[in-house]
């Protein structure tokens, strides 16, 4: 589109303008255009300040205190995890599919139980079709996620049946977010972002079994 | 390091912290990959304040912000073995941070859609979220407050786009991958932001 006095672009154009992804004859036009409508270059400088601004924003903000406390709660007495061998992952990561459908069996047979919580998708066939960065991710978390896992269903009938649902939502959130992450690796298995997207689902898992742990009354 | 502004409702801004001395650094991830909690919070507190701010203006609340940010820690933490010293151990944490962000962000998408809840973000019409605590930087600050009061108030979708964008440089491209959007979605949201910007900047 070309722009004369009277024909004054859009901001959508203006924006391509200034991210540059305007073709060079639509640069040039309006660039010509601004030249001769003071109104329109006032939009230009404007936003061409806005995003000097932005850039410019200060990188850091001083956080509450309380967070390094949380985060120190929260390891302390934790190793790091990705420090064995991978034959060891490989081993660990058959050992608890045994153990998940034990416990999973386990759970279908216990007559108290409130609510018998169906095995995680991520859980079964751990590491299969994975890559090799993402099969240690996904059992070094399983190993976390089991023994956090076994605690709660030893345990499950000390919880409100309400509790149980609401863990179990969204637990099955959490395992759809594993479940989509594993199967975007098996399609694209050099993408680290998605090796880092599936270990944070984990961690989120992670969380959640803990938070649900700390419902239990105290032993 | 970080400098505290005396200011009630202002905050506290920060000064960049000094790029990291790669060695002391790599030194630190092996002591803390061993176990060492200490070195760990020497990580911590060198990267803290940039973990907090992209949390921050991601999510436009403190509380967030600060679970956020507790859990890219605790998360880092548990993944120290997979940190391969080719990287800055901050950016590392950024993908961290981003990652774990965008996951939540799609676990609440499912929440709503199971509970038939309205005003997916992607939409950008859930009212503005509110911030109860803001920023400042050294210069500029009225100014700075002005600018993070008004990203904070833009609606989720269009302050997440622009955050990407224009404040942390992201191409188009990753930014569709982390939010799911096609990209002339994307750039409407973009487009929109800005100009909701200006004109709150205006009044």
């Amino acid at each position: 589109m070309t722009h004369d006095n009277q024909s004054h672009p859009s901001f959508d154009e203006l924006n391509d303008f200034v991210d540059d992804r305007l073709t060079p004859a639509g640069r040039l036009d309006l660039e010509t255009h601004l030249a001769l409508c003071p109104r329109c270059a006032g939009d230009r400088d404007r936003l061409e300040l806005l995003l000097d601004q932005s850039r410019s924003l200060a990188a850091e903000v001083e956080p509450p205190a309380e967070i390094w406390s949380g985060v120190h709660q929260r390891i302390a007495g934790r190793s790091p995890l990705g420090r064995r061998r991978s034959w060891l992952l490989a081993a660990a990561a058959l050992l608890l599919v045994a153990v998940s459908s034990a416990v999973t069996a386990l759970l279908v047979r216990r007559p108290q139980t409130v609510a018998v919580r169906q095995s995680a998708p991520a859980a079964p066939l751990a590491g299969v079709g994975l890559p090799v960065a993402a099969r240690a991710v996904d059992a070094d978390y399983q190993a976390v996620i089991r023994e956090l896992d076994e605690s709660l269903a030893q345990r499950r009938a000390q919880l409100a049946p309400e509790t149980i649902a609401k863990v179990e939502a969204s637990l099955r959130v959490v395992d759809e977010a594993i479940g989509e992450a594993r199967h975007a690796l098996a399609a694209d298995p050099a993408n680290r972002d998605l090796v880092d997207l599936l270990a944070a689902s984990y961690e989120r898992k992670l969380e959640l079994l803990r938070r649900a742990s700390e419902l239990l009354p105290a032993t | 390091m970080l400098t505290h502004l005396d200011e009630p409702e202002t905050f506290i801004a920060a000064m960049p912290s000094p790029p990291p001395d790669r060695d002391a650094e790599r030194a630190l991830v092996d002591r803390a990959r061993g176990g060492d909690v200490g070195a760990f919070e020497a990580l911590y507190r060198a990267n803290v304040g940039r973990v907090y701010a992209l949390a921050l203006r991601l999510t436009a609340d403190r509380r967030d912000a600060t679970e956020l940010t507790q859990d890219v820690f605790v998360h880092a933490w548990r993944r120290l073995g997979t940190f391969r010293g080719d990287a800055v151990f901050a950016t590392w944490l950024h993908r961290i941070a981003v990652n774990s962000l965008f996951m939540r962000v799609r676990g609440d998408r499912r929440r709503a859609a199971r509970i038939g809840a309205p005003g997916d973000d992607a939409t950008g019409d859930e009212p503005p979220a509110a911030l109860d605590a803001g920023y400042a930087r050294v210069v500029d600050v009225e100014q700075a407050v002005d600018l993070e009061r008004a990203i904070a108030a833009l609606p989720p979708g269009a302050r997440r786009v622009f955050v990407l964008y224009d404040i942390l440089g992201y191409r188009h491209e990753e930014i569709a991958r982390l939010t799911g959007l096609a990209e002339g979605t994307l750039r409407a949201q973009l487009h929109r932001a800005r100009k909701l910007l200006m004109e709150a900047l205006d009044r």
